[in-house]
């Protein structure tokens, strides 16, 4: 066979490979974005029929300071919950991949608030962040710690919220971690251990750099979900009633969006603004790809 | 002795620390256990208060009495069980191909794939669901799982995997004449073990809680899955936060049990990865 | 080894196969109802299958009894009911209605006119004159919202009664005499601090308006609306009723402020004894009842200028593209009879006039005919020209920026929420 068989044969296998995914994507992902951005240039209130207008919905957006609250509120958010969340996940897989007793135990309790529906999940941090019967202001009261009103002071609800995130979003990153942990080879860690490295020294030398592909998939991820938040926050914020000073300082792009396209009924709008969410997610990935030569180490 | 005393102590931070960060994970979970044994004026109470005075499965029988959970579950169980192995099958096979193999416009593909993430799925909604019924399968099995299938995060995560793995097991497999579906599924699949059931809780924890695209996708009683159904216990004045809780404790149940069970799986993931290297 | 993995690759072959194969044969085989075609659906043993949507699972004992109803008087036709949460009831209409792949038959609100602009919904006018349904015998508030340009695109099914409600116990305990009919704003504050101490307040003021604040400005004599619908939130009489609520929770510290209230739903307060008076709709009661019982009672509204409530009231309507119109309209003529309206009755007040002994019954302790008559006097919610939601949003943000700011000066945000309602209200 030559060689330039052997690459045909290869081509051919790997597009086999890709197809399901590929044009299930292109029909179920794709095509919808791109219907998505062509109301972007319309006006439509998702019942009758649709107008074109131009960038007419683009320059509507630029001029409402809501769209700025919320471009400004997801860029906090993701700066704050990736970073945290993905620390601690680290943290805690390394411990539960140390073999200790209970590990298992552990593993489950870390898991648990993947497993709650979002909804269930506000309404308990509801009652916990009550300024004044919550049980996290009694315990903070108890440490002599400022107790504020996590809930209703506008300065402090995105903390409220990006601490749920990272209460909800640490187990599962941590699993995810915890599978790339335990594809390192335990006899590498005893020959640095011979060598006479710490765990500090061994933590960067042999952990980070084999759990680099598994933590350039985490981050990725995490940023493009973190700027495409939105169930966290409608189950806080979300209630008919709502609105203010509250609402603004928690309002998150895709609550912007939902609230255009199913509330304002104004699709054209909503789709403005899904496509500079878009451009934005876009503009930070391609970044991140740029970068990962300078860390991540495939084998 | 000294070292092992240090061992101790070690040991024994790690274990404290992992119990602070146990109890925080916990305590929200208890607190909805706790509610859904509550009369509605004993969750609104103030001071709160922590215990009901009568534990009564009274939301528990009310919950299962207006809805009917059998149904749910089996319909939930059916959708989860389906799109999971698929969705496993199709990402996993892509990523193989993505990770290990070389062709024209991989990169562009790649990004291609990954831009269903720059969307939010509230904007893809609407023309998704224009396809669905355009094809005729609003309100069936079909819609339910089909579009979902193809999982982008899953093909991801399992690429970063499969490039991690040692180079040298590809010649390997290629000397021995060895077909790429067999690399990937003898080999390759096998060593990310623990990788792919990670990735296959985490898929069947969204499955199973996925609210929006069931519920636009069918409407029938017949097709309806637990998360729509809990759903409805949401009403427009006011939450009955104990039966919600109830509901929401009758729902996660199986996710509890499947999830104990994948724990020997990560387990065996070491022991079987161990020898690689 | 080997031979595990083979088996499990044939697995998802079949898994495969199953989606495609068994989940297609399995839509057409069964009932016709899972695949909806462009002509009219049957049943197997040949009736008129009907989609029906509605959003209260609260309501599924009326619902099923209305159905089992409709479908014992005639045999042609055959409902299948499906509950979608309210959440996402909206969006599911949004993404259904249009493409006909909807409801026969749903729920509507006071966001008709919405559906009714863009031509989603059937005109009624003619069934139901021919079907002999008299209108005169629902309560107009409610008749008028699902009205446009004298045609008729809902049958109306029940109603919102407003009232406030005390705790009794609390106001024994503190030796406050009840409200009596024909009170005023004054006797409500006079009683809200007598009954106000470190555990309970005395009043809430709601920032919702369908049971908060519109209640005080229509009592005022106020609207926020003109009659050509455009909004008016600025005037004396507005800002007057918004300024007594802010006294009562700023001044006078007799009821929960903003801030509170976000940290604790109102019916939560009044439920849990922190609160002995609130106002709310019929819809609120047998929460109230179940957690207070007789200690809950009901009262009219306090007066200010004249008596004044808001009252809302859902209608059966049916689409306009619906496959089966004929079909639809036979099930809402029936929904639309009082035989009909009282077998509903136990959930909400129904439309139908003197249907509602039914539900007066549950609630033997409480003077509820306070609620049913108040929709005498009652006027609905606003509905803002165009751009509604939206322009409603503006307003919504203000009263949060009231309820929640000590200090606000109410006349110039609502003049500033004036001119941006204006505004959005000519956008486009």
């Amino acid at each position: 066979m030559t060689k330039k068989k052997i690459f045909r044969r290869e081509w051919m296998w790997a597009y086999i490979f890709i197809a399901p995914m590929v044009l299930g994507t292109l029909i179920f992902g794709i095509i919808p974005i791109l219907y998505s951005v062509g109301l972007s240039l319309m006006r439509w209130d998702g019942l009758g029929d649709k107008v074109f207008v131009g960038l007419n919905n683009f320059i509507n957006l630029f001029q409402d300071d809501k769209f700025l609250y919320e471009i400004k509120n997801t860029l906090v958010y993701t700066i704050a919950v990736v970073p945290i969340t993905l620390v601690l996940s680290l943290g805690v897989a390394n411990l539960l991949n140390k073999g200790l007793k209970a590990t298992g135990f552990f593993r489950v309790v870390y898991f648990l608030p993947n497993i709650v529906m979002p909804v269930a999940v506000a309404m308990v941090w509801r009652f916990l962040l009550n300024s004044k019967v919550g049980l996290v202001n009694i315990f903070f009261r108890a440490i002599h710690l400022p107790t504020p009103e996590w809930i209703s002071d506008p300065n402090y609800i995105m903390v409220s919220l990006v601490m749920i995130s990272v209460w909800s979003g640490v187990g599962y990153n941590a699993i995810i971690m915890l599978a790339g942990l335990q594809g390192i080879s335990s006899s590498l860690y005893e020959s640095a251990r011979l060598d006479g490295a710490g765990d500090i020294q061994i933590f960067w030398k042999i952990t980070v750099p084999l759990l680099s592909p598994t933590l350039f998939f985490l981050s990725t991820m995490s940023i493009m979900n973190s700027m495409r938040v939105f169930d966290v926050i409608y189950a806080f914020i979300g209630k008919a009633d709502q609105g203010g000073p509250i609402v603004d300082a928690s309002r998150t792009v895709v609550f912007g969006i939902y609230e255009k396209a199913f509330k304002f009924l104004n699709m054209g709008d909503a789709s403005a603004e899904a496509v500079i969410l878009f451009l934005m997610i876009g503009v930070v990935t391609i970044i991140q790809f740029k970068f990962q030569d300078r860390w991540v180490f495939y084998e | 002795m000294r070292h092992g005393k240090r061992r101790y102590l070690k040991s024994l931070t790690s274990y404290m620390i992992l119990i602070i960060g146990a109890v925080i994970m916990l305590v929200p979970f208890v607190w909805m256990v706790l509610t859904s044994f509550k009369t509605y004026a004993e969750t609104v109470k103030v001071p709160i208060q922590w215990l009901p005075a009568v534990w009564s499965w009274d939301n528990y029988r009310e919950v299962l009495m207006r809805l009917d959970f059998i149904r749910y579950y089996g319909n939930t169980i059916i959708v989860t069980v389906l799109t999971t192995v698929l969705m496993l099958f199709i990402g996993s096979l892509s990523a193989f191909a993505f990770a290990r193999m070389n062709f024209p416009f991989k990169n562009a593909l790649f990004y291609m794939l990954l831009t269903v993430f720059m969307v939010p799925a509230q904007m893809t909604m609407i023309p998704k669901y224009l396809i669905i019924s355009n094809l005729g399968w609003v309100d069936s099995l079909k819609a339910l799982v089909i579009p979902n299938l193809f999982s982008v995060y899953t093909m991801f995560m399992l690429r970063q995997f499969f490039a991690a793995l040692p180079r040298e097991l590809e010649d390997a497999g290629k000397i021995d004449g060895c077909s790429y579906f067999r690399l990937y599924w003898n080999i390759e699949m096998p060593l990310c073990k623990s990788s792919v059931v990670a990735i296959t809780v985490l898929n069947v924890l969204w499955c199973w809680n996925d609210l929006l695209w069931p519920l636009i996708a069918t409407s029938s009683d017949k097709m309806r899955v637990l998360s729509v159904a809990m759903a409805t216990l949401q009403g427009q004045h006011g939450t009955q936060y104990q039966l919600l809780m109830a509901a929401g404790v009758l729902a996660i149940i199986p996710m509890i049990i499947i999830y104990i069970f994948g724990q020997r799986y990560f387990i065996e993931g070491i022991a079987f990865t161990g020898v690689k290297g | 080894m080997k031979k595990k993995m083979v088996n499990a690759v044939a697995l998802m072959m079949l898994g495969i196969l199953a989606v495609s194969g068994c989940g297609g044969s399995g839509n057409t085989t069964e009932d016709g109802s899972n695949e909806k075609t462009a002509n009219s659906e049957e049943s197997s043993d040949g009736k008129t299958v009907i989609n029906f949507y509605y959003w209260d699972e609260g309501q599924k004992e009326g619902m099923d009894d209305l159905i089992a109803l409709f479908e014992e008087s005639q045999d042609e036709v055959v409902v299948e009911s499906t509950i979608v949460p309210w959440g996402e009831y909206w969006t599911k209409l949004q993404t259904a209605l249009p493409t006909g792949t909807g409801p026969d038959v749903f729920w509507m609100n006071m966001d008709a006119p919405t559906y009714i602009d863009a031509g989603l919904l059937l005109d009624l006018t003619d069934a139901l004159e021919s079907a002999g349904v008299d209108m005169s015998k629902y309560p107009e508030a409610v008749t008028e919202m699902y009205e446009s340009d004298g045609k008729i695109y809902g049958v109306p099914k029940d109603y919102d009664g407003m009232a406030l409600y005390y705790n009794k116990a609390i106001f024994d305990e503190m030796e406050v005499e009840y409200p009596q009919a024909g009170w005023t704003w004054d006797d409500l504050l006079e009683k809200a601090q007598a009954l106000t101490n470190d555990s309970h307040y005395g009043f809430v003021a709601r920032s919702d308006g369908n049971s908060g604040y519109q209640n005080f400005v229509y009592q005022n004599g106020g609207s926020l609306t003109d009659e050509n619908d455009m909004p008016q939130v600025n005037t004396k009489e507005v800002a007057e009723a918004l300024q007594f609520e802010h006294d009562l929770m700023y001044k006078y510290k007799v009821s929960p402020t903003g801030a509170e209230l976000l940290e604790f739903a109102a019916d939560d307060m009044f439920v849990a004894g922190q609160a002995a008076m609130i106002t709310s709709g019929s819809w609120s009661i047998q929460t109230y009842v179940d957690a207070l019982g007789a200690d809950c009672q009901v009262a009219e509204l306090p007066v200010k200028v004249t008596q004044g409530a808001t009252t809302h009231g859902l209608a059966y309507c049916v689409a306009a593209n619906s496959s089966n119109k004929e079909a639809a309209l036979k099930f809402v003529e029936f929904a639309a009879s009082k035989e009909a309206q009282e077998a509903t009755a136990k959930a909400a007040i129904p439309a139908y006039e003197g249907a509602a002994d039914i539900w007066k019954e549950l609630y033997p302790d409480q003077d509820v005919q306070i609620l049913l008559d108040s929709v005498e006097y009652a006027s609905p919610n606003p509905y803002y020209a165009n751009n509604n939601s939206e322009v409603a949003q503006i307003f919504t943000d203000t009263i949060s920026a009231i309820w929640t700011d000590e200090n606000a000066d109410i006349q110039s945000m609502l003049d500033d929420a004036q001119e941006k309602m204006m505004e959005t209200v000519n956008k486009e």
